[in-house]
């Protein structure tokens, strides 16, 4: 969750810090005092007194504009709560909500309730899962975002430092090395948690509002001179916590300051109260958590803070009856840096548990959802982008092709056209032939007839006439001559060779003669005769020629 | 608050979608439809060349050659009927003839002229018919050979009638023919197309 440069504040009624972190780590550091009186008066103005505390604090550890900002605070109303709830997952965070909305002095609706899985303690029976809860009023959530946006910085998270306090008691109850009698006791600036854990599980927890600052609170009144009108100073808070940090409970008889005259006994009354109170706490605590009250066996582990308070582990095993040690995890104090609450909190952050006001919960969750439409509309853009770049990728492929066919397409073209041309001239001509056949008919080849008739006729056979004609039977020709009587050298007459070489030529069909009748033909017996020869019938050279051709 | 955070998530919602389905609707559902038109073009290109590889294989003869003679035919045809059909053309022929050969063309009648008098029925193809009786004088061989041309090399022409008889007087070697012929011509040249849609039936041969 940090990064680096990003800032880490923290709130208290005695104090104002501003970290620079880095990897979880603290770069630079500066505090500043606050009086605890005024506390109510900052919450009731919106905190907006603190702005220039705040801005100087951001001018001297070099804070840019813009950081990001996360804060954590003792705010009036602010809770944190560890709930154990029999479920995991969802179900777990769920009844932890319920848990903490029930426990809350004001309504939870309307204002912002954070839960955060802190572990899961899976030996019990049922199995529990440790969850974190927090929450706060979203108007003092809406002070506080204002503060963190007046000062120039961009607020990630709010949340109470209560909370780091119980997740860290809550770890060092659930360590696995925790011993069964040891009580932790973990004392911060505002709150104390005390937890008890056996081998990996929580036994007890319980966060109550009592913290060191009331001790130091005590040490600033008895350091500040009786019957001063005005309130203590940022100094004299500054010695007040070094002397809590440094020297502790005093002794009676011991000089605390010896320009004053300021001895123990005088400052003790102050202090056994809220020392009481610890003590009291602890016992009940101890007393409902454990399931032995038998403190002897009790070894009280003090951490945090305000564990290292010299005398105050004496203080509270003599008082409990108890053995107390300081665990060597507790925050040793230097003056100066920043508070060890801060420090758990840069080091060990809990970005699960946020306490933004709503509005700007609202106003995240709406950037996060607008940058999502963006996103799924960039992302969309882009598919369709893509889509559209495959689709012309194809298309320009497709060209491509339809391109190279285009040649062989139009030849293709060109040859159904010439197909075409030539089906309708081959119908054209089929027609016109059939025509012609019909119409020209079929006739004698007349001069193949004349130089037949020339060449079968001799001295002895005269032609007088020939007529050719095309009849119902066919072509016919019809001869009229006349014929020498009489047998000739080759014992025929000569008419009669005539018709039989007239029948035998190929034009003709038939010889017929038709009549013969005596006569003389240079003074000697001749025979005038008609014969009628049907000839063959032949089609005209031009239906031949398209006979056999396509 | 929420309620105009949620507002807002829900108009940059609406935009965002508006502009990606105005985008979808309006640049890629051409492009798709485009993309499909074409697939189909090419897939048709496809089909057509495969089909027209197989009506290649199994052609006998290519078109440009079927129509090459086909033309050739009709080239042929036309000039037949150019040359019986035309008054003039046949005139000058027929006297050419007779000159060429010696005969002597005694009369030169025409007997009648008829359009569409053998025109078979359902045929487009109009013959006109125009009919002859020429007397031609000469030795018989002449008129042989008179007769050879005229009904051989005068396009179409049909000889119908033929009588030859010697020639009484002082010209025992010459015979008078009276030669009866018909010409022929078609009214629409083979090659001019056809005005009226050819019918699937017609284009099948063999109807001599």
């Amino acid at each position: 969750m940090l990064r680096s440069t990003s800032l880490c504040i923290g709130l208290s009624p005695t104090r104002l810090e501003v970290v620079v972190a880095s990897d979880r780590a603290v770069v630079r550091a500066a505090a500043v005092e606050l009086d605890p009186t005024e506390w109510e008066g900052y919450w009731a103005d919106g905190l907006m007194p603190l702005d220039a505390l705040l801005a100087s604090l951001m001018k001297r550890v070099g804070a840019r504009r813009g950081a990001r900002a996360m804060l954590y605070h003792d705010g009036p109303d602010a809770t944190a709560m560890l709930a154990s709830c029999p479920a995991a997952g969802d179900a777990a965070l769920r009844a932890a909500r319920l848990q903490a909305v029930e426990a809350l002095p004001y309504p939870a609706f309307g204002n912002p309730v954070s839960c955060s899985i802190l572990d899961r303690d899976a030996s019990g029976d049922p199995p529990r899962t440790h969850v974190l809860a927090a929450a706060d009023r979203d108007d003092r959530a809406q002070s506080l975002y204002g503060l963190l946006v007046r000062a120039g910085c961009r607020p990630v998270l709010i949340a109470p430092m209560e909370a780091p306090l119980i997740a860290a008691a809550a770890r060092a109850a659930l360590d696995e090395s925790c011993r069964p009698n040891d009580v932790h006791m973990l004392l911060g600036e505002r709150h104390t948690v005390i937890s008890a854990g056996n081998g990996g599980s929580l036994r007890c927890l319980r966060s109550f509002d009592l913290g060191c600052d009331l001790l130091l609170e005590a040490l600033v009144r008895a350091f500040h001179p009786v019957g001063h009108a005005a309130p203590p100073t940022t100094g004299e808070r500054e010695r007040a916590r070094e002397f809590l940090h440094t020297r502790g409970i005093p002794d009676p008889d011991g000089v605390i300051d010896a320009s004053s005259g300021l001895r123990g006994s005088a400052v003790l009354p102050l202090l056994q109260p809220i020392i009481q109170r610890y003590v009291v706490e602890t016992r009940q605590t101890i007393r409902f958590g454990m399931s032995h009250s038998d403190l002897s066996r009790v070894r009280l582990v003090l951490s945090g803070p305000g564990g290292r308070i010299p005398r105050l582990a004496e203080l509270l095993s003599n008082h409990l009856d108890a053995e107390a040690v300081v665990s060597e995890d507790a925050p040793k104090y230097e003056p100066g840096a920043c508070s060890a609450s801060l420090r758990a909190c840069v080091e060990r952050p809990l970005p699960a548990l946020n306490l933004l006001p709503l509005s700007a919960e609202a106003r995240r969750v709406g950037g996060v959802l607008a940058v999502g439409v963006r996103a799924g509309g960039v992302a969309a853009g882009l598919l369709l982008a893509a889509d559209g770049a495959r689709i012309a990728h194809h298309r320009a492929a497709l060209d491509r092709l339809m391109h190279a066919n285009a040649p062989i397409i139009e030849s293709i073209d060109r040859a159904a056209e010439i197909d075409q041309r030539a089906a309708e001239l081959a119908a054209r001509l089929a027609d016109a032939e059939a025509s012609l056949a019909a119409t020209l008919g079929e006739y004698p080849d007349w001069f193949a007839t004349l130089r037949q008739l020339a060449a079968v006729a001799s001295e002895d056979v005269r032609l007088l006439e020939v007529t050719g004609d095309v009849g119902r039977e066919g072509p016919a020709l019809t001869v009229r001559g006349i014929a020498l009587a009489g047998t000739g050298a080759e014992g025929q007459e000569p008419l009669s060779r005539y018709l039989e070489a007239l029948a035998a030529s190929p034009l003709t069909r038939s010889v017929q003669l038709t009549s013969t009748r005596n006569t003389v033909l240079d003074e000697a017996p001749a025979r005038s005769f008609v014969l009628r020869a049907q000839m063959h019938g032949l089609p005209h050279p031009i239906v031949v020629a398209g006979e056999g051709k396509p | 608050m929420r309620h105009l955070i949620v507002r807002r998530v829900a108009i940059e919602t609406l935009v965002v979608g508006t502009i990606i389905a105005g985008g979808w609707f309006g640049l890629l559902k051409p492009l798709e439809a485009r993309l499909a038109t074409a697939k189909a073009r090419q897939a048709a290109q496809e089909v057509k060349i495969e089909a027209a590889r197989k009506e290649d294989a199994s052609r006998a003869v290519p078109p440009e050659a079927r129509l090459r003679e086909l033309t050739a035919r009709a080239v042929e045809i036309d000039q037949q009927s150019k040359a019986s059909g035309e008054p003039a053309m046949l005139y000058d022929t027929l006297t050419g003839a007779a000159a060429s050969h010696g005969v002597r063309i005694d009369r030169l009648d025409p007997k009648r002229r008829a359009t569409g008098a053998n025109r078979r029925p359902g045929s487009k193809t109009e013959i006109e018919t125009v009919e002859y009786t020429i007397i031609a004088i000469g030795t018989f061989d002449a008129v042989s050979r008179f007769v050879a041309q005229l009904e051989r090399e005068i396009g179409l022409t049909r000889i119908t009638a033929l009588r030859v008889a010697p020639r009484p007087g002082d010209s025992p070697q010459e015979v008078t023919a009276t030669i009866e012929t018909s010409h022929f011509r078609l009214v629409r040249s083979l090659l001019e197309p056809d005005p009226r849609p050819v019918s699937p039936a017609a284009t099948t041969r063999g109807t001599k």
